[in-house]
């Protein structure tokens, strides 16, 4: 065959092509089903005429023209599913606790990090209470001394409660976020930020818990804890699949390693996200709320055997998608 | 085994499942960072009109302002998070910023983005981003091989350009060339399929060369051809008489150049049509002789077998 008598014969084809695939990639972006049938064959068939031309040497003007046509043709059969219905729900319930569970070691070591140093910090403080100004600046410990009275003051206002659950979203959500992708710094940054946090913590609770605060503090805090304090251990724990991935990278390379692992530990990354979002609107609306202390307990503790039941059962019984 | 040097361009190779490869170009960290600088105008924009809209339905109470006060803060968390990962996820690689300019995420192998890779490669901004202004990103860009900053490598992702079909644009000159004559084509012998792609890619590419250059590529090729072709050989005279002069600063004669163009417009098919009077004698006889179909005899004898002995000599053209 020639190449005049080659062009005319498939030129209607390409022609056809390109019609069903602006169809395809229009507003609609629906073909009919032997529409799509057709688009299949039209596709393979422009590829085996890309050959054709490559092969026979018949020029690089049809040569680019096939070339730019397969690739839009690929880019269209090949394009990935629509995101399913209900598939956010999905993750929650069922790909991110399986992801925890597989990840199980980096989660310990993440809440070894976040706890042992806060205890050590604590029970220094609590022994010598003249030490808190050493590990926090004061002005810092004054702050937390204002925001848990002796007793425990809600807010009267819905909108600063929206207020402040806005700004814990993006401030904690963010932190967490960041906590998360410096981990590629051979985990470095998620070590760091969860022994720094610990050792806050663990000063703040002391030093409040020696001036009789620890009322005011804990009921303020239970409630969204469950949440917001899990969530912070995970994403670290993400951090740290990212950090060890370039270390330890086993039977791949090291960026095939931090490739294959960090898809997965992007997982926690979204999971702990979600987390937080819901421990802002926790923290925003209820746990400064003026309800009695007991009841701030009790949900406290509801809310902590919930996230408890949740990651350690949900989705059990085979692998994360 | 000494391996052929990797050329140095932007282009990608993809494979695909049907056994084909196609080539796509890579986008530089300048378009990128054109498509960020857009992209980033749009959040700011879209923050403005969200900051308008709670304005106006902001009254004085204490929780209508705190409401506007957590939405304008989540909505300034979405822009700065889940605009581009949204975008990439959902539109096949495209935000806005760079469906503008022309350029969209794919993963290395040429599929599209998955919810994962979208998110892995947005979160890592933060690094990327350190210490101000994308700095490792960008050095992470030029120092990898196909423009990967620290997100890219990580999910396994590129930006490329994504060019719609363009209009084939035609090769030739405003002035078509007309095609030889019988008389000056006295051996009859047809230049093979080769010879002529050789002629368009030439004539397609002249247009970006310097006159002269393009005559001096010309005189390379005009010399055989013609001498196969029978044709009058008078023009390279001259163009041997100006080899010894440096490099003609003006278009000087273009002799080679519009021989050349001629033999194209004689024998190439794409100039074919039913309207050129002259031309569709040949081109039609011609049509009908190399298919082989029975429409009329060839025109001649001879021809025939010059064209099968022209194919050969070609190929022994360098004895």
């Amino acid at each position: 065959m020639n190449r005049a008598r080659f062009l005319e014969e498939r030129r209607p084809a390409w022609k056809r092509l390109e019609e069903l695939l602006r169809a395809a990639r229009g507003p609609r972006g629906r073909l009919r089903g032997e529409e799509v049938s057709e688009l299949g064959r039209l596709f393979r068939e422009a590829c085996y005429d890309l050959s054709l031309v490559r092969s026979r040497e018949w020029g690089s003007e049809i040569e680019d023209e096939l070339n730019g046509l397969v690739r839009r043709g690929h880019d269209v059969v090949y394009r990935s599913p629509p995101a399913a219905q209900g598939s956010l729900l999905r993750f929650f319930a069922i790909d991110f606790p399986r992801t925890l569970r597989e990840q199980a070691g980096y989660f310990w070591t993440a809440l070894a990090l976040f706890v042992v140093p806060g205890i050590a910090a604590g029970v220094t403080v609590w022994k010598y209470p003249d030490s808190a100004v050493r590990l926090l600046p004061a002005d810092m410990l004054e702050q937390f001394d204002q925001m848990y009275p002796e007793l425990p003051q809600g807010r009267d206002s819905t909108g600063t409660d929206a207020a402040m659950t806005g700004f814990y979203i993006w401030n904690n959500v963010g932190i967490a976020l960041r906590c998360f992708a410096t981990g590629i710094v051979l985990g470095v940054g998620p070590i760091f930020f969860l022994v720094q946090n610990s050792i806050v913590f663990g000063v703040v609770a002391a030093h409040l818990m020696k001036l009789g605060r620890a009322e005011s503090f804990f009921s303020f805090v239970v409630g969204h804890a469950a949440f917001e304090l899990t969530a912070i251990v995970i994403a670290g724990a993400g951090g740290l699949i990212l950090g060890h991935a370039i270390l330890h990278p086993g039977n791949y390379s090291r960026l095939g390693s931090l490739r294959v692992r960090g898809l997965e530990a992007v997982r926690l990354a979204g999971g702990a996200a979600g987390m937080l979002a819901i421990a802002a609107l926790i923290e925003g609306f209820w746990s400064p709320s003026m309800a009695p202390v007991e009841w701030k307990f009790i949900v406290g503790a509801l809310l902590w055997s919930a996230v408890i039941v949740w990651l350690v059962f949900a989705g059990k019984g085979g692998r994360a998608g | 085994m000494p391996m052929a040097p990797r050329p140095v361009d932007a282009r990608e190779r993809f494979e695909t499942p049907e056994n084909v490869w196609f080539d796509v170009r890579l986008a530089g960290p300048a378009v990128r960072m054109g498509a960020y600088l857009i992209d980033f105008l749009l959040r700011l924009l879209a923050f403005f009109v969200a900051l308008i809209i709670v304005g106006i339905f902001i009254t004085d109470s204490q929780t209508a302002r705190g409401f506007a006060e957590g939405f304008t803060i989540v909505s300034l968390f979405a822009l700065e998070w889940c605009y581009p990962w949204f975008f990439e996820a959902f539109r096949s690689g495209r935000t806005p910023g760079k469906s503008v300019l022309g350029i969209r995420v794919v993963r290395v192998g040429g599929y599209p983005l998955g919810f994962r890779e979208a998110m892995l490669r947005n979160l890592l901004r933060a690094v990327d981003s350190l210490p101000f202004g994308y700095g490792i990103g960008l050095v992470t860009t030029l120092a990898t091989r196909r423009f990967q900053r620290l997100g890219d490598i990580l999910a396994g992702t590129i930006v490329i350009r994504d060019e719609q079909a363009r209009r084939r644009v035609p090769f030739l000159a405003s002035r078509p060339a007309e095609p030889l004559s019988i008389a000056e084509r006295t051996s009859g012998w047809r230049p093979p399929e080769r010879v002529i792609v050789l002629l368009e890619r030439f004539a397609r590419t002249r247009a970006k060369l310097h006159p002269a250059r393009a005559e001096e590529i010309a005189r390379a090729l005009a010399a055989p051809l013609a001498e196969r072709l029978g044709a009058d050989l008078s023009f390279v005279e001259p163009a041997v008489a100006s080899r010894s002069r440096r490099g003609s600063e003006s278009e000087g004669s273009q002799e080679a150049t519009r021989f050349l163009l001629r033999v194209l417009a004689t024998y190439s098919d794409a100039r074919a049509t039913v309207a050129d009077a002259p031309a569709a004698g040949m081109a039609g006889r011609y049509a009908a002789w190399t298919e082989g179909s029975a429409s009329g005899p060839p025109p001649s004898v001879a021809s025939t077998e010059s064209y099968a002995s022209g194919a050969s000599i070609w190929k022994e053209s360098r004895s």
